[in-house]
Parts: C-alpha cells; sequence; structure tokens
C-alpha cells in the first residue's frame, strides 16, 4: 500500500514537472558566427538565450538539452557549418544565428532539413522564404524601412535626406530595395530621400560628400552596421559634416559603443530604431533576472537573445518531453505568440518568417539613449 | 661526284655521310625535344607559380564570395569579382553553382574551396580563369628553334661538304690510287705510286707499300741473283781449278803477265766465294748491308794500291779497243796506305765504281784513281772520270737503294752496298760530279796500322851489296834504276841472280857476303825447286832479307814471313818503295 502510493505520487511528480524526462533526442541547437557580428555581441546574444532557456526549463534541464556550436573565425559561411554540426548531433531544433547574414545562411540548411528554426532579431525580407518552419524574430524589412521614412518625414518634412548602403552587407542591401521601391511608389512624399552606396572602401563619393557638406543634403539615414562606418565616420567628421543621422534596428541591435565617440561629439541629433526599450516595465523582469545572473546591465542584444530563449524553453515544456523535431514544431504552431518578453509580446506569422514586435526610436541624449519624441 | 658515292664505289664516304646525317638528324631531334621541354618547363613553372599566387589570394575571399553569391549581394560582388579579376589579371573570376561546375581545365582553372572527393559538394564555388598569356610568354620562341636547326642544318652541310671533300681526297683517291697502281701491276707494268697524292698517315701508308714493294722485289732480286750466283758459282768452278792448275804452266810468261794472270784466277776466285756467300746470304735472309761480302772474309788489313792495282789491270784488260786511259799514279805517297776492309768486297766495290766511270765514257776519256793521305790518318782514294757527268738531280739520288741510273739493267744496288760497307768500317763514300764534265768517287777510310811484315822504306843501313834474287828481268831493271845512283856513288854493290843455285853458289864462295848484304828475294823462282822463302830460311838469311814478292797477300807467305821474321816489299811497289842508305 504505502509503495503504492509513493509510486504514484512520484508518478505524478513527473507528470506534472514540466521539467520531466526529456524524450526524442531530447537536445535543441544553439548556433552562431562572428563571419560579421563580433564575437562580443554574440556572446551577449548567447547569455540572453540561456538565460531565457533557464528560466523556462531551470538550469539543470537547460545545461542538458542545450547543444552550443559557434563558429569563430572569418567564414561568412560560418553559420552553415554550426546549424550542419549541430543537425549532426541530431538536435531538434536550431536557435540563434543572430543578424540577417547568418540567418540566410542557415535559412537554406533550414529549408532543406525542414527543422524548426528560430533566429534572433534578423530583418531580412527573404527570410520569409525559407519555409513553413523557420521564424525570425525579427520585423520585416519594409516595416523597418517605413517606419525609418516616416520617422524622418516626422523630423524634416520638406528636406532632402539621404540614404547610406553598405553594398557588402546583406541587409544593407536588402534595405536599398526597398528604400528604392518606397521612393518610387512616392509613398512618403514629404521628404525627398536619395540613395548612395559606399564604395568598396566604405567611404562615400566624393560628389556625395560634397553635398552633405555642401548643405544640400539635411539629413542622413544609416543602414549599416556601425562597424561598417568606422572609416565613412573619420570622413564626415574630416569633412565637418554633422547632420542629423536616423540609423536603423542594426545599431538598436548591437552594441553603438563602438561609435560612441562619434555620437557624444556630434552637435547634430542622433537616432536610432530599436525593439528594446531599457527601463520599460516590459523589460524590467528581464533586465533584473539578467543581473543577477551576470551581475552586468543587459543590452539590446541580450534581449533579443533572452527572448529567443523563453521561446526555446517555451517549445520544450509545451513539447512535454518530447524534444524532437515533430514535436517541436508541433508545440511552436500550438502558439504563435508569446509574451513575458523583454519587448513584452512578440507574434510569429502562420507560414514562416518574421514576427510582430515593437520599434521605437531613441535619441542620444547626454543620459544615454532615450525614446524620441 | 654523286656517282661515286654508290656503296659499291666509296662504303667508306658514303658510310661517312650516313653516319653525319644520322648524327645530325638526331642532335636536331635531340635539340628540339630538349628545347621544347625546357620551353615547357618554364611554362609549367611560371603557370604554377601564377596558380599558387592567385590561389593564395583568392582562398581569403572566395568564403565570403560564395556567401555573398548566396545572399544575393550580387552587385557586391560582382564589384569585387571584377576589381580582383582585374588586380590578378585573371581572365576570368565567376562564382557558380557547384551543380553548373562539368569541365575544369585544371591546368588553366583554379576552382575554390579544394574538395577532397567524399567531402560534401559546396552550394556555389569560386572558378578563377588564369591568363596564362605571361606564363606563355616565357615559352622559348618557336623562331629560336627554327634558327637553331637552320644554323645547324646549314652548318651540317658544310660539315658534310667539308668532310666528304676530305675523305675524297684524303683517303679515296689515295686507296683508289693503290688499287690503279695493283691493277697495272698485276697487268705486269711496273709497281709505280709516284703518281698518288697522299698526305699524312696515307702518305706513310703509301711510302709504307713503296717500301714493302721494294723489299719484296729485292728479295726477289736477290732470289734470282743467288740462284745464278749459284748457278755461276757452280758453273765456274770447274773452269777455275783448270785455270788453277795451268798457273805453274806460265812460268815462260813475263811476270808482268804472270801478275795478271795470277791476280785473274785469285779475281775470280773471290768471286766464286762471293758469290756463295751472297746465296748462303740470300737464303738465311741476311739484311743487303754487308752481306754481299763472304761472311768468312773478315776485315784485315790491306795494301789499298795493291788492291786497286789489281782490279785497274784487269779493267785494263775488259777495254778492248776502246780508248780509255785508266792511269794510277803511284808513288812513294801512297806506298804505305793499309786499311782495315774486306779485300773481296773491296775489290768488288772498286770495280763497280770502275765500271760506271767507263760507262759514262762514250768513246774515249781517262780515268784517274789516284791515293792520297789526308787530315786526321784518313787515306783517300779517288777515282775521277771524263764522263758525262751526272746531273744535280740524280746526284741527290746515287746512292739510294734500288736507284739505278743510266743502265738497262741497273739494280741500283752498288753503289749502295758500296757506301754501306765502307761506311760500316768507318769509311766514307762521296760523289763529285759535274753534268757534261765528268765525276769523282772518293772513298774516304781511316788508315790502319801496316801489318808487321811490312817494309816502310829499304833501309839499307850498313850494307855494302843489295843482292838482288828474282827469275824476272824487269825486276833487276827496277833495282838497277832505283840503286843505280848509289852504286855508282860506290855506295853499295848490286849484285844479280836469277836462281837460287846462282845465289847459294856465290854465298859459297863468298861466306862473307851474308853479314853486309841486303838480299831482296823474289818468292816465285820459277823452275826451282825452292821459293824465296826456302832460300831465305836455308841460307839463313832472314834477318837481311826482304821478300819481294806480287804474292804478299796470300796467307801462307804472309804466315811463313812472320814466322821468319822476314820482311815483304809488294813487286808492284818496288818502284816507288822509300830506300834510305846510311851516310847517303
Amino acid at each position: 500500500m504505502r509503495t503504492t502510493v509513493y509510486v504514484s505520487l512520484l508518478l505524478s511528480m513527473l507528470a506534472l514537472d514540466a521539467r520531466a524526462a526529456i524524450k526524442g533526442s531530447g537536445l535543441i541547437g544553439y548556433g552562431s558566427s562572428t563571419a560579421i557580428i563580433t564575437p562580443k555581441i554574440q556572446e551577449g546574444f548567447l547569455m540572453g538565450f540561456e538565460l531565457g532557456l533557464k528560466e523556462m526549463i531551470g538550469r539543470e534541464k537547460a545545461a542538458d538539452v542545450l547543444r552550443v556550436r559557434q563558429i569563430t573565425g572569418s567564414s561568412q559561411l560560418g553559420a552553415e557549418k554550426s546549424a550542419t554540426e549541430l543537425l549532426n548531433q541530431n538536435v531538434s531544433a536550431l536557435f540563434g544565428f543572430p543578424g540577417s547574414h547568418d540567418s540566410l545562411v542557415v535559412g537554406r540548411v533550414a529549408k532543406e532539413t525542414g527543422v524548426l528554426t528560430i533566429v534572433a532579431g534578423s530583418n531580412h525580407n527573404d527570410l520569409r522564404e525559407m519555409g513553413p518552419n523557420f521564424y525570425t524574430t525579427g520585423f520585416s524589412m519594409d516595416y523597418e524601412v517605413e517606419s525609418m521614412l516616416s520617422f524622418a518625414q516626422k523630423l524634416y518634412r520638406g528636406k532632402k535626406g539621404l540614404v547610406i548602403i553598405n553594398p557588402s552587407a546583406v541587409a544593407s542591401m536588402s534595405q536599398e530595395a526597398i528604400f528604392k521601391r518606397v521612393i518610387a511608389e512616392k509613398r512618403f512624399t514629404g521628404i525627398d530621400v536619395r540613395v548612395t552606396r559606399l564604395n568598396r572602401d566604405l567611404l562615400l563619393d566624393k560628389e556625395d560628400l560634397e553635398q552633405l557638406r555642401s548643405g544640400a543634403i539635411s539629413f542622413i539615414c544609416l543602414t549599416p552596421y556601425p562597424e561598417a562606418l568606422v572609416g565613412w565616420v573619420d570622413e564626415i567628421t574630416a569633412a565637418g559634416v554633422d547632420l542629423p543621422i536616423i540609423a536603423g534596428t542594426a545599431w538598436g541591435t548591437v552594441d553603438s559603443d563602438v561609435l560612441r565617440r562619434f555620437i557624444a561629439n556630434r552637435k547634430a541629433p542622433f537616432y536610432m530604431a530599436a525593439s528594446y526599450l531599457r527601463g520599460s516595465p516590459t523589460a524590467k523582469s528581464f533586465e533584473e533576472a539578467f543581473f543577477r545572473s551576470y551581475a552586468k546591465e543587459p543590452t539590446p542584444e541580450t534581449s533579443f537573445g533572452y527572448d529567443l530563449g523563453v521561446i526555446a524553453g517555451t517549445l520544450v515544456r509545451r513539447s512535454k518531453g518530447q524534444v524532437d523535431r515533430e514535436s517541436m514544431i508541433a508545440a511552436f504552431h500550438q502558439s504563435k505568440c508569446y509574451e513575458g518578453l523583454s519587448i513584452g509580446k512578440l507574434c510569429f506569422g502562420p507560414k514562416g518568417g518574421h514576427a510582430t514586435r515593437p520599434l521605437h526610436y531613441l535619441k542620444y541624449t547626454r543620459k544615454g539613449f532615450v525614446p524620441a519624441s | 661526284m654523286s656517282t661515286k658515292f654508290s656503296g659499291k664505289e666509296s662504303p667508306l664516304l658514303r658510310n661517312l655521310i650516313l653516319i653525319q646525317v644520322a648524327a645530325i638528324l638526331t642532335s636536331s631531334v635531340g635539340v628540339y625535344f630538349a628545347y621544347k621541354y625546357v620551353s615547357e618547363s618554364n611554362f609549367n613553372s611560371a603557370a604554377a607559380k601564377l596558380r599558387l599566387e592567385v590561389a593564395t589570394e583568392l582562398s581569403t575571399r572566395e568564403d565570403k564570395w560564395r556567401a555573398w553569391r548566396q545572399l544575393g549581394l550580387d552587385d557586391a560582388l560582382q564589384g569585387e569579382l571584377e576589381a580582383f579579376r582585374q588586380k590578378l589579371r585573371l581572365e576570368s573570376l565567376k562564382v557558380v553553382p557547384s551543380s553548373e561546375l562539368t569541365t575544369v581545365d585544371i591546368v588553366r582553372s583554379i576552382v575554390l574551396p579544394e574538395t577532397r572527393p567524399n567531402d560534401p559538394k559546396p552550394l556555389n564555388v569560386v572558378v578563377a580563369k588564369l591568363d596564362l598569356s605571361a606564363a606563355e610568354a616565357t615559352h622559348l620562341p618557336n623562331r629560336a628553334i627554327l634558327f637553331v636547326l637552320l644554323v645547324s642544318g646549314l652548318l651540317f652541310v658544310v660539315v658534310v661538304l667539308f668532310s666528304a671533300q676530305y675523305v675524297w681526297q684524303r683517303i679515296h683517291q689515295p686507296l683508289q690510287g693503290l688499287n690503279s697502281a695493283f691493277d697495272r701491276f698485276s697487268r705486269g707494268e711496273d709497281f709505280d705510286l709516284t703518281r698518288i697524292n697522299a698526305t699524312g698517315e696515307m702518305r706513310k701508308f703509301v711510302r709504307a707499300i713503296e717500301t714493302l714493294y721494294a723489299r719484296v722485289k729485292d728479295t726477289e732480286k736477290r732470289a734470282v741473283m743467288a740462284e745464278v750466283a749459284d748457278r755461276v758459282e757452280h758453273d765456274i768452278r770447274s773452269p777455275l781449278e783448270a785455270l788453277e792448275m795451268m798457273l805453274p804452266m806460265t812460268a815462260p810468261l813475263p811476270e808482268k803477265h804472270r801478275v795478271i794472270l795470277r791476280n785473274a784466277v785469285s779475281r775470280i776466285r773471290d768471286i766464286a766465294n762471293e758469290l756463295k756467300a751472297k746465296k748462303v746470304a740470300v737464303k738465311s735472309q741476311q739484311a743487303p748491308t754487308s752481306a754481299m761480302a763472304a761472311p768468312s772474309e773478315k776485315p784485315s788489313v790491306q795494301l789499298l794500291s795493291s788492291l786497286v792495282e789489281s782490279v785497274v789491270s784487269e779493267k785494263r784488260l775488259t777495254l778492248g779497243n776502246r780508248e780509255v786511259l785508266i792511269s794510277t799514279p803511284l808513288d812513294s805517297s801512297s806506298y804505305g796506305m793499309f786499311v782495315l776492309l774486306r779485300p773481296g768486297e773491296f775489290k768488288r766495290h772498286v770495280s763497280n765504281i770502275l765500271n760506271n766511270a767507263l760507262e759514262a765514257i762514250s768513246e774515249n776519256g781517262s780515268i784517274r784513281i789516284g791515293l792520297e793521305t789526308a787530315e786526321s790518318n784518313r787515306l783517300l782514294l779517288t777515282v775521277e772520270d771524263t764522263g758525262r757527268g751526272i746531273s744535280p738531280e740524280i746526284l741527290a739520288r746515287v746512292g739510294e737503294c734500288g736507284f739505278s741510273y743510266g743502265k738497262s739493267n741497273g739494280s741500283g744496288l752498288g753503289l749502295f752496298h758500296a757506301k754501306k760497307a765502307i761506311q760500316e768500317l768507318g769509311g766514307a763514300l762521296t760523289i763529285q760530279s759535274r753534268f757534261g764534265v765528268g765525276t769523282k768517287v772518293t772513298l774516304d777510310f781511316p788508315a790502319a796500322r801496316p801489318p808487321s811484315w811490312f817494309v816502310p822504306a829499304l833501309d839499307l843501313g850498313d850494307a855494302r851489296k843489295v843482292v838482288i834474287v828474282d827469275d824476272d828481268q824487269s825486276i833487276h831493271d827496277v833495282w838497277q834504276e832505283r840503286l843505280a845512283g848509289h852504286a855508282e856513288k860506290g855506295a853499295l854493290q848490286l849484285v844479280r841472280f836469277n836462281d837460287g843455285q846462282a845465289l847459294k853458289g856465290w854465298l859459297a864462295s863468298n861466306p862473307d857476303a851474308k853479314k853486309h848484304s841486303l838480299f831482296l828475294m823474289d818468292y816465285e823462282l820459277l823452275g826451282q825447286d825452292q821459293s824465296g822463302l826456302d832460300l831465305i830460311e836455308s841460307l839463313q838469311i832472314s834477318q837481311n832479307s826482304i821478300l819481294v814478292t806480287s804474292r804478299f797477300e796470300e796467307k801462307k807467305i804472309e804466315d811463313r814471313v812472320k814466322w821468319l821474321d822476314v820482311k815483304m816489299v809488294p813487286k808492284g811497289l818496288a818502284h816507288v818503295v822509300p830506300i834510305r842508305i846510311a851516310a847517303d
């Protein structure tokens, strides 16, 4: 009798315990490469991801279920290698691969294998072409471009602007096409925007520089990552150009401290798009948990990672121990929306692709980046 | 010349040309392939170096470009590809799907990334096509090899022509000349190689054949001569014996004629002996140097004037109707000339020289034979004629073995052997001649010590009487003439006898006459039982006797006078022997 009770209690606990034994392959994979995003930022993504996962399934289970493969070095196909190696370990789902570049690379693998893949914060429009099991926590590039133009029109109606494109960055090039299309469609007639590419040295041509210096241009829209603009900032600084700048979500994703000195020394305003609002009510629990775990303040990339980790943990819990590919897919499709993230709520589309998430524009002040009014 | 190149005519020349052609073709092929190998090596080396440089440069970017291709960053990708294509001077540089890659020129193209056979194929690959024009520039220019082959071809033609000409002139023609000479010889013509123009080894070869032919001819000739000599020697033995048997019967003849007959018989005997010796020499294949002399005739000290006189006497008898004067002016200076030689051989040489002189005189002329002393104790025998003389060209070759001039049956060996024989005895034979004037042959000998029997001078000492015993009145006349002056002065008295009995009778009557008398005794006292030496011995007058005889050369007489310690005066030199009289 006593034995029966004990066994029954035990079974009940096991049944109720969300951290029950994982069946199937029992593994999920987190991958990344340093082809585009720096190792420090990638590490931030992973820190956030692990925190989110642990919060959902516990530290021990998270350690059991998670396999991480970070490809360092300069290979621009490192993400593909990372995903391949994780799949060779028979992971049931792929997570991570922040940045449009890595996301697109791993998207081909995900499309071929059909494994559930959720990347962190990538915006490239082609990500919606990677099949029904490929998702990104980022919004679409269309949304970002239109948001940027809308914001610019709001601030600089009747003015001329210059959109700078990095021809060697896939995200930037994706935005170029969208900018041109939107401009051609005359959907933002309050501003006169021209798109230009940096040259091979990631500098402006003399004509563009002259226009900036002469005052023909009133504002600048930046699409490349900050790391790619180091030469450019020296160029315009030397040229004495100090115009308002509106930077894309790339700046909001990565550590903008790379060019903090440039930003701080400017007189003209500097704006950047971001999803994560530090100190916001939705981010509070994340920030506290992050600080508890790592004794440091979180950064935008950590929030992206955290949100992805919460989603991954949620899926593991939904699969109820069946951490295999089919179960993970089924768990994902149980509900496309996730709450309690650092940004609040995030919802995915029905057939793969981008998510719907808030977008804010921040302005640099002496007190740091604050929401722009 | 082309017809001469057929294998039958001149296989040597044909083979030479074939070998040269083969050599030049082989070397040309070798040069060509070596040239090509070096050229290809240069190209491959340059191409490999270029491949390495390009692969190294592209390997740092192929990963990015393949990612860009995959991500659709075509504009940026094309921009970089074009920039690197120009920088690396490539024909093309592109990123293509692996599935579109079919055939690749592994020499001119580089495909990245490099994968092993079992590695999974990448989605896209970078294909770079190299511009090997710079590498191909390292190819050695074809015109260079053509130039080399052209030059070598020209050199070959020159070499072939030169070598063909060389072989034709230096080898083929001399050989053809030899063949022709052999052909003519086989048809019975003379074996004449003088028309062959050869140089170097061929010249030596031709001269060697000439010498060989001369020796063969000489051997044949000597063999014939030996056969003839044998025949003659055999045939003349009988008449010779008859003559020798008849000699004692020549007593009634004057001494002079007896001497001539005796010398002639002796000469015939010598000739027979020489013939025998010659036959023996030829059969034993002795070298024709001094082998014409009898092997048994050893050199001995001989009175030169006596030898010459005997030969001259013989020659005079052969003159017949020819008006040729042979003079032998002998005087006291030529009295004591002794020479170490082989007498029989020497007489033959002198006889040959006199024959040459006689043949040189067409109708009338003279031959003067002189004997004189010369410096360094040497004796000269000269034979000077007034014949037609010898031209300088012929004179230069006179004395060469086998060279004969002006004689239909000349062997060309006489003077050659004479010269050889005299040289072997330390002498020399020289010939001087003026064409159209005459010729002078000089035989130069070292003087020999006179034999012990020789009387250098009639030293009468304290003799008061000179007793002459000779059956020849002419000798008495000679002595009479030589000593008459002294006899008239009363320094001495001449006593003359014709036979030994008279002498004995006189000595019996004048027993003191022995002491103060010089006896000049003839050897051959015809009709007498005793010879002069017998008388000298029996009368015990050897100390003051001098044998005066023409037979002084006979060994038995020489031995006996030596034994008796008697001196001799050759009878032929009685008229020139120096006479010393004490208190004259």
